[in-house]
């Protein structure tokens, strides 16, 4: 019996020599046992968390909650005279939100504008671009940091593409 | 009664006007301070959302400042040179006069900004940034279109960045505490 058991590990490790690669796979499921589903669970929830797309929903979430907090705020809000951020400046600026998610955009960060308003930043190192919704209808778009003079520009928000057109540019600047 | 600085005798030949004369001349390398949110800050540094040029046509007012000849930044925090209020959760921004881009142009129109001194008596340091399309300070202030103000933040907060100044953040003095 013992030569037997002897006889056949030889002959084992001879052939895992002779199948390096066979030998060197993961194990089988058959090998495995039943699969845990608390470590499925966790194995799904991880590659989910590093993916872009939730990745981006986690930031525009952040984002409107940023836009939310904005309704608080109290003429004199940056301690000299800015007026708050009207209902429809934030409304104008929850719409440019959804436009710039379904375009990949990725914001820095909403902010109430000095102007009365609010802004929507994005950042690259050192180059800053934004959009800013103001209380009066108007629209801005400003970039700075890059290569050349900073530049600012209106945007006409009757136009249908007016933001994808100023993401576009915002996009390619940064 | 100051709450970034200690109560002294120090601090009121500092802030309070005493009498003195306005002094109209500015170096080049004389810096500039100004309050800012801290919660406005993005990656650390101010953004032009949130330099506001208050320029007020009918209270004949400028951009607000403190100048460095006769004050320390976090004066501009004191209730002395902010209307009697506490201001908490708020950085100091600092920048040379240099660093003011002397004029911005936009669609035809151009616009000069110049510190001005406007003293307070309860804050000697007060200063203004003037704003008309003559450069002169004697003349009325102007308020520029939403094209030029964002130029001009833009071309403040590049130069302040390319000069690493970075906004300074103070401590309360002793016996003080944030609402």
């Amino acid at each position: 019996m013992a030569i037997f058991v002897a006889a056949n590990a030889a002959l084992m490790n001879a052939d895992k020599r002779r199948h390096p690669a066979i030998y060197g796979e993961t194990p089988s499921s058959g090998q495995l046992g039943d699969p845990r589903i608390d470590a499925i669970y966790l194995r799904e929830l991880q590659t989910a968390a590093s993916s872009g797309v939730i990745r981006r929903e986690q930031l525009y979430s952040s984002l409107r909650n940023q836009l939310l907090s904005t309704a608080g705020l109290k003429s004199g809000w940056d301690s000299y005279s800015a007026e708050p951020p009207t209902a429809s400046a934030r409304s104008e600026a929850e719409k440019a939100l959804e436009i710039l998610r379904l375009l990949n955009a990725e914001p820095a960060a909403v902010l109430p504008s000095v102007d009365g308003g609010i802004g929507i930043c994005f950042n690259n190192g050192g180059k800053y671009g934004q959009l800013e919704f103001l209380n009066d209808g108007e629209a801005h778009a400003l970039l700075y940091g890059g290569p050349g003079d900073p530049q600012a520009w209106q945007i006409n928000l009757a136009e249908t593409d007016a933001l994808r057109e100023a993401w576009k540019r915002i996009g390619a600047y940064l | 009664m100051p709450i970034y600085s200690q109560d002294s005798p120090a601090y009121g030949q500092r802030v309070y006007r005493n009498d003195r004369d306005p002094d109209q001349s500015f170096a080049a390398d004389e810096f500039l301070f100004r309050r800012f949110p801290k919660r406005s800050l993005v990656n650390g540094w101010p953004t032009a959302l949130s330099i506001s040029i208050e320029i007020s046509i009918e209270a004949e007012s400028g951009i607000s400042v403190n100048r460095s000849r006769y004050s320390l930044p976090q004066d501009v925090l004191e209730p002395d040179c902010c209307s009697g209020n506490h201001r908490t959760g708020m950085v100091v921004l600092e920048f040379a006069v240099n660093d003011l881009p002397e004029r911005v142009a936009a669609d035809g129109r151009d616009y000069a900004f110049v510190p001005k001194r406007v003293p307070h008596e309860c804050c000697y340091a007060h200063s203004e940034i003037w704003c008309n399309s003559s450069g002169d300070i004697e003349r009325a202030c102007e308020k520029p279109p939403e094209t030029i103000r964002d130029l001009f933040r833009a071309q403040l907060l590049l130069k302040m960045r390319t000069m690493g100044r970075m906004p300074r953040e103070f401590p309360l003095a002793a016996g003080f505490h944030s609402n």
